[in-house]
């Protein structure tokens, strides 16, 4: 029993140690690693990525799955963007609209899946082609340049004169996510209808809204998301955050949350995030070519998730015997 | 006659129960011979070992005189031993040839040999006198037919003692019907059935001899012809209700629950009944009488089609179980990994599932107040674990069902459906169970209690309601219901007795 305990104990913290092993060996070996704007510059590459897995992490913990993360972003930043340049609205209601048609196209995502049945990977992998296909009618296939000043400070501002707005706003996601997950009442009912959603429904969990409600937030988070990036890039940009999802389930997925649902702590999705910018930001600095930089993000997703398993596997002989 | 398979003093214990206990059973050659016993008795442990899918503890298995040592399911099938289980185990998506050449069809070469396993797929279906075309995917096929198929299936192995595991518990009458003259061709060619079917009626019309078990213990074989419904139900049932069962004192009050031609599913039809304050109804019947389905359609957890609910003098609509567990009303569902836990989550997360936002001020959860009431729920419950952040998968089988149990009392409900609330936990475990009950009526709630241990609906309940086949047969007080009365209407025998 107890050794079962501390087996639990390090799967959660599993991934710490793997942080602090990247943090070890690229600062002794790599000089400027360490240096308070390399810091802060792996913060910002992994901001948008860490605003998005906050919601991505509620749609897993609850047994789904939503592909259609980076055509959201393309289609708030395309729709805000053209908004303010070819409509002259001014930009806090740009951006509100922006966040809005994500919300909404998540909440499809979410009625899809809850009210029609259709497996998450199809409903959003649909959504995710034809999200995809608006941002580029909207931009009309063109990147759109020329957004007005007042909201730049959201990609490009810092605080206090270190800390990028976007780490700031992530980190707000993230405390948000921990606040709800861990202290509200409803927290635990995503994970309970991830585990074992006919248990939830008997328990008196309206399973159904908690589902939908899900791809709502992760609609939210794309639509947040979505605003940081068109300011960080400075243009509306169709193409954007193509392949965002398997970034996002590869830092959800280092950081514990099981795929089938039910398990996993938001706070370990932070350090999931942050492993894989730091291997690519280390990498980098080693001047390790990108495609290698690739071959070893895959690899370290696969060992994860594989000493996962073992330690898994060895727990449920124990529980056996 | 000669005896072709011989079982000489098998034993089989699990943690806490002794699933077969020193049983001796010879089977003849060309015979059917029926298992008979209650749910619990022995028969798909001994089934399990005859398939090869478990190894005994103790005792031999003889095969024409000649012991079969370490029998795996290849062995078996080798050997000539086939098994239908009650669930099917049939691909829909593959075709009926595919299907019985599962594993092991026919090559030439590197190459499936098609037209040789349609031939004798063919011929095997032809034996047995059914019009199937081989190649239909067989989940065009009726529940009848899929069930020709799964015989076929052991059939085209050589077949020698094929068991039967409740065959006719899916079909209608007339499917009965031409499953038996199947059996009774197998036989003719030699072949042993063992047969087991809670369907008294069923047992006199095809089987030779009957051997009952009861408790993993042998009791008795008997031949068919010399029996009566009567001596088989005693024999399965013998044992005295001893003092595993406390004592309460009755203190029936107000009625709580009343149900009126409650109708839903496919089968639950005009059910009508009601409970009082406490006051323990069991709700007894067969495997499949609709009972679980009568239960989850009262507490919202799947949709009635007609009737009304009237809780405490009023109508109410029930529509979800959360609404329910609002309405005072809870539910201990059957199966407690597949819908009562979620064994992912700690004891504690379980326990407030159903009352976390009582226990909450706005949103936030109040955390001292939860730790107090899930001490207080471990206490009360005698929970065995080191601590309330212990995941309920490493719990055994009673501490999990004292969680589920406990997370729907914390909802204070004033009616409470248990669904088989003992299955597969220990005596001890079981006993506590029972005095928890007893307190909650004491305390004035009403319970109905689901439960095919005929002992246990005797031992526990105020009154009885027997089911068969979606509907309600018979009401028995406390002081007329006996296990023989309850099989008699439970096996649907008409309401003459």
């Amino acid at each position: 029993m107890k050794e079962s305990k501390i087996n639990q104990n390090l799967r959660q913290y599993a991934i710490s140690g793997v942080l602090v092993i990247l943090v070890l060996f690229f600062g002794i070996t790599q000089k400027s690693f360490l240096r308070l704007d390399n810091i802060m510059n792996v913060l910002r590459q992994i901001s948008v990525t860490g605003i998005v897995a906050v919601g991505s992490t509620f749609v897993l913990l609850s047994g789904g799955l939503d592909l259609s993360v980076g055509s959201l972003l393309a289609v708030t930043g395309t729709l805000t963007a053209s908004l303010m340049v070819n409509y002259q609205v001014a930009p806090l209601p740009a951006a509100f609209i922006g966040i809005l048609a994500s919300v909404l196209l998540g909440t499809c995502n979410g009625l899809l899946v809850q009210f029609l049945g259709l497996p998450p990977m199809i409903a959003t992998l649909g959504m995710m082609t034809s999200a995809r296909g608006a941002a580029y009618l909207i931009s009309g296939g063109l990147p759109i340049y020329d957004l007005p000043e007042p909201l730049k400070f959201l990609g490009k501002g810092t605080a206090f004169g270190v800390v990028p707005v976007p780490v700031i706003i992530m980190l707000v996601c993230f405390a948000l996510g921990w606040i709800v997950l861990e202290t509200t009442y409803f927290g635990t009912n995503f994970y309970a209808l991830g585990g074992n959603p006919e248990a939830a429904r008997l328990a008196g969990i309206p399973t159904a809204l908690y589902r939908v409600m899900t791809y709502v937030l992760s609609g939210l988070a794309c639509g947040i998301g979505g605003i940081v990036l068109l300011y960080r890039v400075n243009s509306g940009q169709p193409a954007a955050a193509v392949g965002m999802e398997m970034q996002v389930i590869t830092g959800c997925v280092l950081g514990g949350v099981s795929l089938s649902g039910g398990e996993g702590k938001i706070s370990c999705v932070l350090i999931g995030c942050l492993v894989v910018g730091l291997l690519s930001n280390g990498l980098t600095i080693m001047q390790v070519n990108e495609y290698w930089q690739q071959v070893f993000t895959g690899l370290v997703l696969i060992l994860a998730v594989c000493i996962d398993r073992l330690t898994k596997m060895q727990h449920v002989k124990r529980v056996k015997k | 006659m000669s005896s072709i398979l011989e079982l000489n003093h098998i034993t089989k214990r699990y943690p806490g129960v002794v699933a077969l206990d020193d049983v001796s059973v010879s089977f003849e050659q060309g015979e059917v011979h029926a298992l008979l016993g209650e749910n619990g008795a022995g028969k798909s442990t001994l089934i399990k070992i005859l398939a090869g899918a478990i190894s005994p503890d103790e005792g031999t298995v003889h095969m024409d005189g000649e012991a079969l040592v370490n029998i795996t399911p290849a062995l078996s099938t080798r050997k000539g031993i086939g098994v239908i289980y009650q669930e099917f185990t049939l691909v829909p998506t593959l075709s009926v040839a595919e299907n019985m050449f599962l594993g092991k069809e026919y090559r030439k070469g590197a190459f499936l040999d098609k037209k040789a396993m349609i031939e004798k797929a063919k011929e095997v279906l032809k034996e047995l006198d059914v019009e199937i075309d081989p190649s239909v995917p067989v989940r065009q096929l009726s529940v009848a037919y899929q069930q020709i198929v799964e015989i076929s299936k052991t059939l085209v192995n050589d077949v020698r003692v094929l068991v039967m595991d409740e065959p006719t518990a899916p079909l209608t009458n007339a499917e009965v019907e031409s499953l038996f003259r199947l059996v009774k061709r197998l036989v003719a060619n030699g072949v042993t059935i063992l047969f087991i079917s809670h369907r008294m009626e069923e047992l006199f019309q095809i089987a030779d001899r009957v051997t009952i078990l009861r408790d993993g213990r042998y009791i008795k074989t008997l031949n068919m012809e010399k029996t009566t419904s009567g001596e088989l139900i005693s024999l399965m049932v013998g044992r005295s209700i001893d003092e595993q069962y406390p004592a309460r004192e009755s203190n029936i009050g107000e009625t709580v629950l009343e149900v009126r031609n409650l109708c839903a599913g496919n089968f639950i039809r005009d059910v009508s009944f009601s409970v009082r304050a406490g006051e323990i109804v069991g709700l007894s019947g067969l495997i499949g009488a609709g009972r679980t389905e009568l239960v989850r359609a009262i507490y919202g957890a799947d949709p009635m089609t007609g009737g009304e609910v009237w809780l405490n003098g009023k109508r109410v609509e029930l529509k979800s179980p959360a609404v329910s567990i609002a309405q005072g009303v809870a539910l201990l569902p059957e199966s407690r990994k597949e819908q009562g836990l979620v064994l992912k989550m700690s004891i504690a997360d379980n326990l407030i599932m159903s009352t976390a936002k009582r226990l909450s001020q706005w949103i936030f959860l109040k955390k001292a107040q939860c730790a107090q009431i899930v001490a207080d729920y471990i206490a009360m419950l005698r929970i065995k674990t080191p601590s309330s952040a212990q995941k309920v998968v490493n719990l055994s089988g009673g501490n999990q069902q004292k969680v589920v149990i406990g997370k729907f009392l914390a909802a204070s409900p004033s009616l409470i459906f248990f669904d088989e609330p003992t299955r597969g936990i220990d005596v001890g475990a079981k006993h506590e169970i029972y005095q928890l009950m007893n307190k909650l009526v004491a305390e004035g709630k009403a319970i109905i209690m689901i439960s095919s241990e005929l002992p246990e609906i005797l031992g526990m309940s105020d009154r009885v309601l027997v089911m068969h086949e979606g509907k309600l047969v018979a009401e028995l007080d406390r002081s007329e219901a006996t296990q023989e009365r309850i099989m008699h209407f439970a096996s649907g025998n008409a309401a003459a007795s």
